[in-house]
């Protein structure tokens, strides 16, 4: 039996320079470490980068959700965080990825999703709700 | 054997290897635990039992002992006679100084460096151990030395006038030895350094700075915004772990030699010794900004507070610990006054406005009790019938030398030095007073600051002032400012029931500057909503300000809480707020606002020739 799950969706800005493969190249960095750490704690989500913002979904144990969520505020990559949704939840969306990679893959993809992300953030009551959406479909189509 | 000069006279050329004193170099080997193992080639002496030199002895010593850190010698002045390699290594110094330097100075880097955790105890230290009687040992020392090495220090006299000093590395402090260290110095919820060792590491630094006119101390406040309503609705367990956090989200944003201090409550210090301009501190400091006022996660709440910073260097901003420190503050006091979530360097104008506030402070606390403030009461009129329906209540205060001043010169001040609430009981106590000598048709409006809408007496100072004059809670009306929906305490709710229960009313004072959204007016109880002058004297013209004034009126006429207009000056802008729907004005064009014993003539005037717009 697992312990009370927890989760936790934030939306912040990258505010290093880098762009094409060099960012991509973060990107991996980022995902490797952070999968590397919740392996071991039990955290899943996924994480979208686009045009400049991150969305992010944590779900795991509370205070490892905690641990992990105060050391990706420190990480100087992005700033500007908003935390669009937190909660105990009754079940993981992500039970399969330790941290899944939600990228555009097209021009076309890029220009559907930031305009979703846009959207999902411009209506405020439901943002978190339409962001997890978001990820989640995300996930499966680039599965 | 050698006589004391003798010594000295052997000790000075170390170099050369001269044969030093066997009571020294058996004394080197006495002092436990450096004297656990006896020293090597001893037997290869020539004469000397303990070998030809002291540095070939020490240093042998030193070989045996791996854990051994060093060790020196010093005469009766502290003079440093003798200092081995690996101590000399520990301290990052030359060894050819030697002869010039004092214990002190030799030791500094266990003293003052940025890696060491050392303050003042190893002065005493020594000076409590040369000038202790010669049998008695002095109690080893436990120095903090980088983060997670300790060691530990042991003194020895030998002969009458030299003292060996013996360091020896310890992994971890030992059992039943405590750490001291930490409970002295360190802050207890977040292991910053507290303020005790800030000012300590503050004043070395300065001193230095006075050797080396080159060097630079920054010193950098930070306080938190908001941090008081964590507390108060989540509790302090939960401001104690976002301190934590808070403490520890400084530190990376920090370097490794920069001392961060928690000096109490929610504020916190930084010590920046080396190389930073005012470029580097600005990036340090937006650096750390950014760093608080991330969300944070306690508990499964999600929490945000703010930070300010203000920042002072030495030498400019002052030459002393106590200056320097001021000048922090006031830059810290700037910031926060200047929006929060900012950060400023120390401009000498703070210093003069310091001062300005200072007078203001003691004039403000000397005012109620010389009876220097006054009421002046503005009638408030029906539009439909021109009667007089009540009066405001506006406060002035007669400075003695400054003249008359309005509530928005030192209210807000006031308000910050916790006089807002025995001032705003004073007017609310004479405004009822005042108008039980006008006719009962008429209400008394009185305004209340958030701050004392907020406190939860405030319920009990409206009863005392009712029940005191024998006004019905009826007939006083409190003006709120919009500032109070921006805030949501239980107290304001509280207070709001409290008035309803005492058939007090409430209204909101000018309203209509955008601050907030009608949305948020709509669930406030009101009774009356005050129009904001600013869309009154421009209205005759403006489509605008006619669209945002007729949208209020209507929202006042459907929700049944009357309108009230301010600052009606002419026949035109009567007509037209009349026009609108508006219920009843204020303004010039009817009178001023006038003392309390010009309130019968100007009633009388507005009752026998009520201009009409």
């Amino acid at each position: 039996m697992e312990q009370t799950l927890f989760r936790i969706l934030y939306f912040s800005r990258n505010c290093t320079e880098e762009i094409g493969d060099q960012q991509s190249g973060s990107l991996n960095q980022i995902l490797s470490a952070s999968r590397s750490n919740n392996k071991n704690v039990g955290v899943t989500g996924a994480l979208m980068f686009n045009a400049g913002y991150f969305a992010q979904v944590l779900e795991g144990p509370k205070r490892e959700i905690e641990k992990t969520f105060e050391r990706i505020q420190r990480d100087p990559r992005h700033t500007d965080v908003v935390v669009l949704e937190c909660s105990d939840i009754a079940s993981r969306d992500f039970p399969e990825w330790s941290m899944a990679r939600v990228e555009p893959q097209s021009e076309k993809e890029l220009h559907v999703t930031g305009h979703a992300l846009q959207s999902a953030l411009e209506d405020s009551d439901n943002a978190g709700q339409d962001v997890l959406d978001l990820l989640r479909s995300l996930v499966v189509q680039n599965d | 054997m050698s006589t004391s000069a003798e010594v000295l006279a052997a000790v000075e050329p170390l170099e050369g290897l001269q044969p030093f004193p066997e009571t020294l170099t058996s004394a080197a080997t006495r002092v436990a635990p450096l004297a656990v193992v006896p020293p090597p080639n001893s037997a290869s002496a020539s004469g000397s039992l303990f070998g030809p030199s002291p540095a070939s002895t020490f240093s042998a010593i030193e070989r045996a002992r791996p854990d051994l850190a060093g060790c020196l010698v010093f005469d009766e002045t502290f003079r440093v006679l003798y200092l081995s390699p690996s101590l000399s290594r520990v301290l990052e110094i030359g060894s050819s100084t030697r002869n010039e330097r004092d214990v002190f100075e030799v030791l500094t880097p266990l003293m003052d460096d940025g890696e060491t955790h050392t303050a003042t105890p190893l002065r005493l230290w020594i000076e409590a151990a040369v000038g202790a009687p010669q049998d008695e040992q002095t109690p080893p020392l436990l120095l903090h030395f980088e983060p997670n090495r300790s060691l530990e220090a042991k003194i020895h006299q030998v002969g009458e006038a030299y003292w060996l000093l013996g360091l020896e590395e310890l992994s971890a402090p030992r059992e039943g030895q405590g750490d001291m260290f930490a409970v002295l110095y360190q802050d207890r919820l977040t292991g910053a350094a507290n303020r005790a060792l800030f000012e300590h590491k503050l004043d070395l630094a300065l001193q230095r700075l006075n050797a080396d006119p080159e060097g630079s101390v920054t010193v950098l406040f930070l306080d938190l915004d908001r941090f008081k309503a964590v507390n108060d609705t989540l509790g302090h367990a939960v401001g104690d772990s976002l301190l934590a956090l808070v403490s520890e989200r400084l530190r990376t944003g920090l370097r490794e030699s920069d001392i961060l201090a928690r000096l109490g409550g929610d504020e916190f210090a930084v010590l920046l010794r080396d190389g930073v301009d005012e470029q580097r501190i600005s990036e340090i400091a937006t650096r750390l900004i950014d760093l608080v006022c991330r969300p944070y996660l306690v508990n499964g709440q999600v929490i945000n507070v703010g930070a300010s910073i203000g920042a002072a260097r030495a030498p400019e901003d002052g030459r002393t610990r106590d200056q320097l420190l001021r000048s922090a503050d006031l830059a810290l006091y700037h910031s926060k006054s200047a929006g929060r979530g900012v950060f400023h360097f120390f401009a000498p104008p703070m210093e003069a406005k310091a001062q300005e506030r200072r007078a203001l402070e003691l004039d403000l606390r000397k005012a109620l009790v010389l009876r220097q403030f006054e009421l002046h009461y503005q009638p408030q009129i029906d539009v439909e019938n021109s009667t007089v329906t009540g009066l405001e209540a506006l406060l002035r205060w007669r400075h003695p030398t400054r003249g008359i001043l309005l509530p928005a010169e030192f209210l807000g001040f006031a308000e910050e030095i916790g006089l807002a609430v025995p001032i705003g009981n004073w007017v609310l106590k004479t405004a009822c007073k005042d108008a039980m000598a006008v006719p009962a048709s008429m209400t008394m409006a009185v305004n209340v600051s958030p701050g004392q809408f907020e406190s939860a007496d405030f319920s009990i100072a409206v009863a005392g002032a009712l029940k005191n004059t024998g006004l019905p809670g009826c007939r006083l009306e409190i003006e709120v400012t919009e500032a109070i929906l921006l805030r949501d305490g239980t107290n304001i709710r509280a207070n709001l029931e409290a008035l309803r229960g005492m058939d007090v009313r409430v209204a909101m004072d000018s309203f209509g500057t955008g601050l907030t959204s009608l949305s948020q007016v709509v669930n406030f109880p009101l009774n009356k909503i005050k129009i904001h002058r600013s869309l009154i004297g421009s209205t005759v013209n403006d489509p605008k300000s006619r669209a945002v004034l007729r949208a209020i009126s209507a929202l006042g006429e459907s929700l049944g809480i009357a309108t009230l207009a301010e600052g009606v000056e002419s026949p035109e802008q009567l007509a037209h707020v009349r026009s609108q729907g508006c219920h009843s004005v204020q303004g010039f064009y009817y009178s001023q606002a006038v003392p309390a014993r010009e309130i019968p003539a100007v009633l009388t005037a507005l009752t026998v020739s009520t201009p009409r717009g």
